[in-house]
């Protein structure tokens, strides 16, 4: 079970945890499946994240990595090396942001190719 | 008392007499919002003078960074369901870029730029919006100008900001470290001495003075932090450029004056992709 960001959880995951939204209120309790709707709630609430059962980040992250050749992204890796060499490399923020960033540019290319 | 880079920083910013003069429009609206006897229908006036501002104002608050469930067709109800500083605060923001034409486009691209500074607005004002805080328009005009002063830079001085890029790129040096090496002060110091001489207020003015240094505001630190944080943010996910090629470091502390959690980062993010387009269009229209 790991804390999944909101717009990368997808409807038939099983919550770990109860869910809860910017003010603490529970909105969905624990072992419970997600569906399409309960995903609008989430998001009509400020939940920013939630508890899941059997996904972590990593997994949600190599999803979206595997969907474009390696040497790509060994090159965007790369890049954002680069681009974030005056950055505090330990800070949950930071890897967060790379994290992010890897999935944006992945999705971007995805996007660019499909075009 | 000033300090040296204060001094030389108001010494360079002295004869730039084009930028440091805001449109007579900005003048009379600011006058007119901070004047406690002007009404809201003096105001609209005011607004309605310029055409293509009320055209832009009016695309802008109908878009999707409101979601009003009815139209605004007129700038008066605009006025009245937005707010008269926050309408302020949209009209600064999309007429600023009218200001720097004439920009040598080998030292900054400036629709590039535009497009840093309209990601950093929006970053800044989602971030304040999930905070809750009441007036999010502040942020968005702070984030539109927090690199304006490295625009007067190098309009006034491409030769110098030349040799600013040269030296960054050469040593892998963040661009603000070698404009305080070159000029003796970076762009955060012009940015601050411009939107004083703007007579903008002067949370705006901290929040754009401290976005690389969000530890030294006094007055209003969170202002500084939230535009530190989506400086950062937007430079870590390449949203535009201004003339900086690394991510700037991000400072803990204000990462905490904030108090969100990572996991906001990512529907940040979203939420920005979402009404960027929309905002870079009414603003880069001319």
């Amino acid at each position: 079970m790991s804390y999944i960001n909101i717009n990368e959880i997808e409807a038939g995951m099983v919550t770990a945890g109860e869910v809860k939204d910017i003010r603490g209120r529970v909105i969905l309790g624990k072992g419970q499946t997600i569906s399409e709707k309960h995903l609008r709630i989430f998001k009509m609430w400020g939940v920013s994240e939630a508890n899941i059962e059997g996904v972590n980040k990593e997994d949600i992250t190599k999803r979206t990595t595997e969907k474009i050749e390696p040497e790509r992204h060994n090159a965007l890796s790369e890049e954002l090396e680069r681009n974030f060499k005056h950055t505090d490399a330990s800070s949950m923020v930071i890897k967060e942001l790379r994290r992010l960033a890897l999935i944006r540019s992945i999705r971007m290319e995805i996007d660019a190719n499909a075009d | 008392m000033p300090t040296l880079t204060e001094d030389q920083a108001s010494d360079f910013l002295q004869d730039c007499v084009d930028i440091t003069s805001l449109p007579m429009l900005l003048i009379r609206l600011n006058n007119a919002i901070n004047n406690p006897r002007s009404s809201i229908t003096d105001i609209a006036k005011i607004i309605s003078e310029d055409t293509s501002l009320s055209a832009r104002l009016l695309r802008i608050v109908n878009g999707s960074l409101y979601g009003f469930p009815s139209r605004i067709d007129t700038i008066n109800r605009a006025v009245v369901i937005v707010g008269t500083q926050q309408l302020r605060d949209l009209a600064m923001a999309t007429s600023v870029t009218t200001l720097f034409k004439e920009i040598p486009d080998d030292l900054v691209n400036m629709e590039s730029f535009w497009r840093h500074s309209v990601g950093c607005g929006l970053a800044a004002r989602e971030i304040a919006n999930l905070r809750q805080d009441i007036n999010p328009e502040r942020y968005f005009v702070a984030g539109i100008l927090h690199d304006v002063g490295r625009l007067v830079m190098i309009k006034k001085d491409p030769s110098r900001s030349r040799s600013v890029l040269l030296r960054s790129k050469r040593d892998d040096e963040l661009l603000y470290k070698s404009e305080a090496a070159v000029f003796g002060f970076d762009h955060s110091d012009i940015g601050r001495l411009l939107l004083n001489k703007w007579k903008l207020p002067s949370s705006l003015e901290e929040a754009v003075a401290f976005h690389h240094r969000p530890r030294k505001a006094v007055r209003y630190p969170l202002e500084s932090a939230i535009i530190h944080l989506a400086d950062v943010l937007c430079h870590a996910i390449n949203l535009g450029k201004s003339g900086e090629r690394f991510v700037p470091p991000l400072s803990d502390a204000a990462w905490k004056l904030i108090g969100l959690a990572p996991s906001t980062l990512s529907p940040i993010i979203e939420q920005v992709d979402r009404q960027f387009n929309e905002i870079i269009e009414t603003i880069l229209v001319d």
